[in-house]
């Protein structure tokens, strides 16, 4: 579906536009059709929500350069779909953790200085959703009213990201996946096919032997770096099979997640079966200190990061050496489940206002528009989550000239969209276990069982806690 | 003589070396601050930068507000300095200088809230701000750091090694309290003054959490949040511009504390021993 945004005139864009119901929406509105709509109606009083401006205010979390690339984008807003339907939006950085924020005003109970819309990591979603003023796009969806981005152009891999309890809690913004970052040059060096880079684990244990360079004793360049916290792990152990949940109640989407399932259905030790060998090469680091700094000075042949990184590695590598993405290695080679969606996503608030409502609910669409989805992920690296974007001659030209971007989009659309970061609460308690417990196999200091058992029972303890306290 | 001279020597040494590793840190991010981004992920270790050049400065004016920043801290820091030699001064006259019922249990009292971790009561104060209707303003960010028990002690244990008899002749000399607290003690206690100052202001300068709390705006942010904006978790950390940024930052509070650090020892020192 190409829609054009016929008021601000980018015919190229196939942006999205503000049809006044569902209908027109979903209808084969045509290009022509807006340009005579538009010669019929003056573009802008006639969309306006209310006489006087109304101000949007939106945290985000964006730092650096990606924080650069969302003003960019408000800023984009505020001076064509904005200005046609008078919303200001005023973006303002909440520290590294907006979900942390909100909450702190949640147990205070200061409503009054909640935002309008922010943008939240997947795991603050499940608490985020049970605030008074939270509005989830499912609800407005259903109503049917303003939409400017099709429920239907949300990748459902990127909305089940976001959901809980069946319901489409934010929509998808910053999104991103896990990958394999490879150095060519130094593939071919080790007799390696540099165009056929690891699909499986073995394979990667394999090439690291081959690709890990020694000085005596001392590893000067190891065949792969990555250190296995939650989100490596979920990722691996999430993909096998067809799906994997992780956790209980559906990894926790469909109700509280108030234990963990890897243990019981064998895939956590099938997965450490498999990271065994990449141990026993002995050219593994195991400890992450600047992964892209080591990679882009060729220490590491291989690292394991987000595809969220991309755009920075650009940056250190330059012209130094060739090098490419590729899938996550599976932990076997017949799983068919893929990788989970990384990132966050925006969630609105009502704060008592029918106007502020409606100009949020513009606003949190149009940053799932096709026009700010472009802006935004190609200066910043993450992965648009707008399917329509996809069809388009920039976004196919974009792709072309970052074909390190290609592996990541081709993951994401093939995984099965089950396959998630579990909503597991206690986020930070696990990512802490995981990450320990991993590190002490990676240096010999436990063996596979303990390492199984040590991450099965601390996160079940971990989360009957929570639960025994929060149930109710 | 000879021996205590070579003692010397060797003491002045040692003091040199801490002294060179204590600032090492802040040298090389001051090195730092002018490499490029190539030489700074050199595998070989690389102390100098090859070149001056200031492009890292301009990134990380570029992509902070950081003038406005450093402004808002320094309204934050001075402001809630000033109040807190204010405040910490007469509350350390009364507990030196006047005897009245319970003073000891009320000093006691005060000094016990040391004991109180400030995150515990993050959440009651910003509910008392936010319903005070304070948040994104200056005077929000402040209150947490208006008053000080550390301060007040320290002007107590200033104010017990000063000449008592000279408070009984002032007021024998009918010098009322205020009259002595502003025309005598004040004067008199300029070191205090400017430790508690200066300890106050680069404290409060560096402080993140609740200014980032209790403000919402882009525009009421401190540099602290400035610097870790710089940071970005997916793109990975940009040296240069944050240790550009930092060096800048620490600019403020290096200069006051390079013009007041003879104070500040005198200040520290006095009253830790009352004979």
């Amino acid at each position: 579906m190409t829609l054009s945004l016929a008021a601000c005139g980018s015919k190229d864009t196939g942006e999205t536009q503000k049809p006044e119901s569902t209908e027109t929406v979903q209808g084969t509105q045509s290009e022509t059709d807006s340009q005579q709509q538009e010669e019929q109606e003056p573009a802008g009083d006639s969309k306006r929500i209310s006489d006087a401006d109304i101000e949007i205010s939106f945290w985000h979390h964006m730092e650096g350069t990606n924080a650069n690339a969302l003003e960019t984008v408000c800023s984009n807003f505020n001076d064509t779909v904005g200005k046609e339907y008078g919303i200001i939006v005023t973006p303002s950085f909440q520290g590294t953790n907006t979900a942390e924020k909100l909450n702190t005003l949640a147990q205070a109970g200061d409503w009054v200085n909640f935002p309008d819309i922010c943008q939240v990591a997947s795991a603050g979603i499940p608490t985020i959703s049970g605030y008074d003023l939270f509005v989830s796009p499912e609800e407005m969806y259903a109503k049917g009213e303003n939409i400017i981005l099709p429920r239907e152009s949300i990748i459902a891999n990127n909305a089940r990201t976001f959901t809980y309890k069946d319901q489409l809690c934010a929509i998808p913004f910053s999104n991103s996946t896990i990958l394999l970052y490879y150095n060519k040059g130094l593939f071919e060096a080790a007799g390696l096919d540099p165009e056929n880079p690891p699909k499986t684990i073995a394979e990667m244990a394999e090439a690291i032997e081959k690709l890990t360079q020694k000085d005596g004793d001392e590893v000067t360049t190891y065949g792969l770096n990555v250190q296995v916290k939650r989100y490596q792990l979920v990722n691996w152990v999430g993909g096998e099979g067809e799906y994997n949940f992780i956790g209980d109640n559906e990894g926790g989407r469909a109700g509280l997640m108030s234990k963990v399932t890897f243990g019981e259905d064998g895939t956590l030790m099938a997965y450490l079966d498999e990271w065994e060998k990449v141990i026993a090469t002995g050219g593994y680091k195991p400890v992450e200190d600047n992964i892209n700094e080591e990679f882009a000075m060729e220490l590491s042949a291989m690292a394991i990061m987000s595809s969220a990184r991309i755009g920075k590695l650009k940056d250190l590598i330059g012209d130094e050496f060739e090098w490419g993405t590729a899938p996550l290695p599976k932990v076997n080679a017949s799983d068919k489940g893929g990788t989970a969606v990384g990132g966050s996503g925006i969630v609105m608030f009502d704060k008592g206002d029918a106007d502020e409502l409606t100009a949020t609910w513009i606003f949190q669409q149009y940053l799932g528009g096709e026009d700010a989805q472009y802006d935004f992920c190609t200066a910043s690296g993450y992965i648009p989550m707008n399917r329509d974007l996809y069809e388009t001659e920039k976004m196919k030209t974009y792709m072309a000239e970052n074909p390190e971007i290609v592996a990541a989009v081709d993951q994401l659309l093939a995984s099965n969209p089950n396959v998630q970061e579990p909503f597991d609460i206690v986020t930070g308690d696990i990512n802490s276990i995981i990450d320990e417990e991993m590190v002490a196999f990676a240096q010999g200091e436990q063996d596979k069982q303990t390492t199984h058992d040590n991450i099965v029972n601390k996160c079940n303890q971990k989360l009957a806690d929570y639960v025994k306290v929060n149930a109710e | 003589m000879k021996k205590k001279r070579y003692q010397n020597i060797l003491y002045q040494m040692v003091c040199l070396l801490v002294g060179l590793i204590i600032i090492a840190p802040i040298l090389y991010a001051f090195s730092i601050s002018f490499m490029e981004q190539r030489e700074i992920l050199t595998k070989k270790l690389h102390l100098l930068p090859n070149r001056i050049q200031w492009n890292n400065y301009k990134e990380a004016l570029r992509l902070t507000h950081l003038v406005r920043y450093m402004l808002n801290s320094f309204i934050l820091a001075g402001g809630s300095s000033l109040v807190r030699v204010i405040v910490a001064s007469l509350a350390a006259f009364s507990f030196a200088f006047f005897e009245f019922k319970g003073k000891n249990f009320l000093f006691m009292l005060c000094m016990s809230t040391m004991m109180i971790p400030g995150d515990v009561v993050l959440i009651t104060n910003y509910k008392t701000v936010a319903s005070l209707g304070l948040t994104d303003t200056y005077f929000g960010m402040m209150t947490m750091f208006l008053v000080s028990v550390m301060n007040i002690f320290m002007f107590r244990q200033y104010y017990l090694s000063f000449s008592r008899e000279l408070y009984d002749a002032s007021k024998a000399d009918g010098c009322g309290n205020l009259r002595f607290f502003l025309s005598i003690l004040l004067p008199l206690s300029k070191p205090v003054i400017a430790t508690v100052f200066i300890s106050s202001f680069v404290s409060t300068w560096n402080t993140y959490l609740w200014p980032m709390l209790v403000t919402n705006k882009d525009t009421m942010r401190t540099v602290q949040v400035g610097i870790t904006m710089l940071n970005s978790k997916d793109g990975g950390t940009i040296y240069g511009p944050i240790m550009a940024a930092s060096v800048m930052v620490m600019v403020p509070t290096l200069i006051i504390f390079i013009v007041f650090q003879k104070q500040i020892v005198g200040g520290m020192m006095t009253g830790s021993v009352k004979g």
